[in-house]
């Protein structure tokens, strides 16, 4: 008698915690499902934000504005030059002690 | 005290293994197979999908159609009362009133609380960019399945969810849209188009066919709009095959550069002459007569390459069928069944053959670049994506050819020097061609075209623009040639997009550029160069 009441016993605690641990997991799965949807309304929103965001930057209408309120036009050629034809800073005169007198070397 | 227990423990177990009470709550309209999007070359959105609400009411809940129309009418602003009414007694369960209900609209109806109106949620196509582009992208229908354009020849991929990029530059797109847009006002023209390649990939940067179309209300436009004419129109391109026929001569060494032709007399062959706009006297060599632009001249040189020599080397440059290009509106060539000696000698100068701009521009890049044949493409190719190049022409066939399509912008003599932006070296060639009327050619009614390759020394851009049945004007002295109507346009296109595509101005007096060049040659008695600064 005393074991089959201790069985039962064994029985109902086992089954209260797998009940708990059921309703804990029922819980994350909510949560889980809310973050899900919470992902998907945040997705839609940048889908649609991100929709504005290129109608607002569309280059027809930043050429306009551009040229509108701040008198921007397009970069003249002579404005662009390679890298290579900005001067160097010159560097310290340096003058080599066998050179004929009188001659400085200069290094750019 | 046993069978409490026992119940407990079997309650407890079949709480456990019930199964949760789902959520009957839905709110995401778009789910993960959503439409993919179009994007550009840099990743701007030129199509995407996004959620809408539609207004819809079922007529069987509606008591009163007549008081729910005039509560409903401010917020419907496309309908009209009686076709409100009319919708809301309509058989049936469900009729649409709006589409795309916006939040304020939505809200304001809620507010009104009206019995059999509702809303739901959807999706819908929309294409930020408006018209840019609009007949690369095309348009889907009611139900999100593509139409027209990339939509439709890539419905498969972008109904998967999967994105499809494109080689279409927006920035670029606008520039060159903005130009022909401005030219076709300035002339009084019925339309126009233009497009960008990359040389060096065959990539197409820009395309726009004017007058065009919004994507997002394609309903309302007409069908001339609708038409692509950069890849769907095929046209006889006129003198801006006089670059191919040149190309040709020089590599099947039906000519060499010291040749000189008599091009005083006009040819009259089956009924049929062949005059030069301005006459000129005497005999000229292969680089006048491109730049000068003879009719005579090409017509004399395509007898010298021979007709099946001339037709192969058209196939090749991919002009005898249709482009394998990744859209739907893809024209197929107007080839002459019979490629009599009469129709090589029309060939040589643009008529008789009727193609496509992207078919014409992509085989001029192979003449006038660095000699080789790259189909033209519509998608972004990737970073390591290997091109297939069919060599058609030499590198000195190449080397002349452009230096010859910078002397027509850079020499006084030459057709094109409107075009010529100081700095970048900008080549090309102009064509004017008669349309066809009643079997026959209007003479009034002109086509004008403009192709430019630059920087000469290393073609990596090319650029072609036809305006279609231009005005002349009092500015342009009553001229309506591509001289005056295009080639400023694509001076103006290449000073604004040089910078974005990171082209420097190029210094021709130096060795490394100047080698790419032939020698400065002679040109109506006087030595040419090819700089511009």
């Amino acid at each position: 008698m005393r074991f089959v009441l201790l069985s039962c016993l064994i029985v109902a605690v086992l089954g209260s915690g797998l009940y708990f641990a059921k309703l804990t997991v029922d819980e994350q799965y909510r949560t889980l499902k809310q973050l899900e949807l919470e992902i998907k309304s945040q997705t839609e929103h940048n889908y649609v934000l991100q929709a504005e965001w290129t109608f607002l930057t569309r280059p027809e209408r930043l050429l306009r504005l551009s040229h509108s309120l701040l008198g921007m036009n397009a970069i003249t050629p002579e404005r662009i030059l390679p890298i290579s034809s900005i001067p160097m800073r010159r560097s310290v005169t340096t003058s080599i002690p066998n050179a004929d007198a009188g001659v400085e070397n200069v290094a750019y | 005290m046993l069978l409490i227990f026992t119940l407990i423990g079997a309650q407890s177990i079949a709480l456990a293994l019930s199964k949760p009470k789902t959520s009957n709550h839905s709110y995401a309209t778009i789910n993960d197979k959503a439409r993919g999007a179009i994007l550009d070359q840099k990743g701007r959105i030129l199509a995407s999908t996004v959620p809408v609400n539609i207004l819809y009411a079922d007529p069987k809940h509606i008591f009163n159609p007549e008081e729910v129309a005039s509560a409903l009418l401010p917020y419907v602003p496309k309908l009209d009362k009686p076709t409100l009414i009319k919708r809301l007694t309509k058989k049936g369960r469900f009729t649409e009133l709006d589409r795309k209900l916006t939040p304020k609209r939505h809200s304001a109806i809620l507010q009104l609380g009206l019995p059999g109106i509702y809303v739901k949620p959807a999706t819908i196509r929309i294409y930020p960019q408006g018209r840019e582009a609009a007949h690369i992208i095309g348009a889907v229908d009611r139900d999100n399945n593509g139409i027209a354009g990339i939509e439709k020849s890539q419905n498969e991929t972008l109904a998967s969810g999967e994105n499809v990029y494109l080689s279409i530059d927006t920035g670029l797109q606008t520039v060159l849209r903005e130009s022909l847009d401005t030219q076709i006002k300035t002339f009084e023209a019925l339309g126009g188009a233009a497009l960008i390649l990359d040389v060096k990939t065959g990539e197409i940067m820009a395309a726009t066919s004017l007058p065009d179309f919004d994507p997002n209300h394609i309903m309302t436009s007409t069908d001339t709009a609708r038409f692509n004419q950069v890849t769907k129109g095929v046209y006889e391109m006129g003198s801006i095959f006089k670059v191919l026929n040149t190309a040709i001569a020089l590599e099947t060494g039906a000519i060499d550069m010291q040749a000189t032709i008599d091009v005083s007399k006009p040819i009259r062959v089956a009924g049929q002459l062949i005059d030069d706009y301005h006459p000129i006297k005497g005999s000229i060599g292969l680089a006048e007569i491109l730049v000068r632009s003879s009719n005579i001249g090409s017509a004399h040189i395509s007898q010298l390459i021979g007709s099946e020599t001339q037709k192969n080397y058209m196939k090749q440059l991919g002009l005898l069928s249709a482009s394998p290009l990744e859209i739907v509106e893809n024209g197929v060539p107007l080839v002459p069944q019979n490629w009599s000696h009469i129709t090589t000698m029309t060939v040589s100068y643009g008529y008789g053959l009727s193609v496509s701009m992207v078919q014409a521009a992509a085989a001029i890049a192979a003449a006038g670049g660095d000699g080789h044949y790259i189909a033209p493409t519509l998608l972004r190719r990737n970073a390591n994506e290997p091109i297939e190049k069919l060599r058609i022409f030499s590198t000195e066939t190449s080397m002349a050819v452009r230096s010859m399509m910078r002397l027509v912008v850079s020499n006084k003599i030459g057709t094109g020097n409107f075009a010529d932006a100081p700095g970048y070296l900008v080549g090309g060639k102009t064509g004017t061609a008669e349309k066809v009327e009643n079997k026959g050619f209007n003479r009034k009614a002109n086509r004008v075209s403009f192709v430019a390759t630059f920087p000469a020394n290393d073609p990596a851009y090319l650029i072609m623009m036809m305006v279609d049945e231009p005005i002349g004007q009092k500015h342009s002295y009553n001229y309506a040639t591509a001289g005056w109507v295009v080639a400023p346009a694509i001076k103006e296109v290449v000073n604004q997009i040089a910078p974005i595509l990171g082209v420097h101005p190029v210094d021709i007096t130096k060795p490394e550029n100047s080698q790419n060049l032939l020698p400065p040659m002679m040109l109506d008695g006087k030595e040419s160069v090819y700089a511009s600064f």
